[in-house]
């Protein structure tokens, strides 16, 4: 009996390991290093979730009513995206634009704070489509 | 992976996010990373791949001295999600209007417009 439970766990921490690695390499989120790898990262996910969404109301027997639902979420979602997206361009611009003397770092500052503000803002909105594609596919 | 089937990695992930005993915004957030993965590893090949793509790309802007992502690689992401986006709404019923009318619903009426034009029948005449 005690044999039979030590199988398990071990097979139990074995899967957990394996879990954790594939986290690993499927969460582009923990190899970004600076904030603009992280807001592309992010953006990334969305896409890639956005893209799972659009499969799924292809599907002819997902309810009109999930695909609406699905369509809700993404619709509040991709706007906030596309700043996030803008947001990484206009802190390039402004580096480039220190650089070369056109600006000063006050500019950046705000810039980053920018780009950290429509990180945080997708995250629910990413959670949201989430959960309506999970709604669509039960 | 040998040995575990991805079905059985998302249900293990997905339990992982619900029993994982962490606190504060750091365990809300893994909670949420959990879920987005159990999510894609259920829904197949093509959700993982894009995701292990995706960490791949970001591995090399590291590598290449931790440098932001191009205008190219934000303009690639940004029009796959303008596709996706557009079928999400299409499929969904929602009419989002074209910029430039290319098929109008009733091209007679078309027709009729171009013969009221007061140049034509100027030239006609």
């Amino acid at each position: 009996m005690k044999v039979k439970f030590n199988q398990f766990a071990a097979t139990l921490l074995v899967a957990a390991v394996a879990a954790l690695s594939a986290c690993g390499t499927l969460n582009p989120l923990s190899h970004a290093q600076t904030l603009q790898q992280k807001a592309y990262a992010q953006y990334g996910v969305f896409v890639v979730i956005e893209e799972q969404a659009a499969a799924i109301v292809q599907e002819p027997t997902v309810p009109a009513s999930a695909k609406q639902a699905v369509a809700r979420a993404d619709a509040v979602a991709k706007p906030v995206a596309d700043k996030l997206l803008a947001a990484i361009l206009a802190v390039d611009q402004i580096r480039e634009d220190i650089r070369a003397g056109r600006t000063t770092e006050d500019k950046l500052v705000i810039a980053t704070a920018n780009l950290q503000k429509w990180y945080d803002e997708v995250v629910p909105l990413l959670n949201d489509l989430v959960a309506a594609v999970k709604g669509a596919r039960s | 992976m040998s040995g575990i089937s991805w079905s059985v990695l998302a249900g293990l992930i997905r339990a992982l996010s619900v029993f994982a005993p962490l606190g504060g915004a750091q365990g809300l957030e893994l909670q949420k990373l959990l879920g987005y993965v159990a999510l894609l590893l259920e829904r197949g090949e093509a959700g993982r791949h894009a995701l292990e793509e995706l960490s791949a790309q970001i591995d090399v802007m590291v590598a290449q001295g931790n440098r932001s992502p191009s205008v190219e690689e934000l303009a690639a992401l940004r029009s796959r999600s303008d596709v996706a986006h557009e079928i999400i709404q299409e499929a969904a019923g929602v009419v989002t209007p074209p910029a430039e009318p290319v098929d109008p619903v009733e091209p007679v009426a078309e027709v009729e417009v171009e013969k009221e034009t007061p140049t034509r029948r100027g030239r006609n005449r």
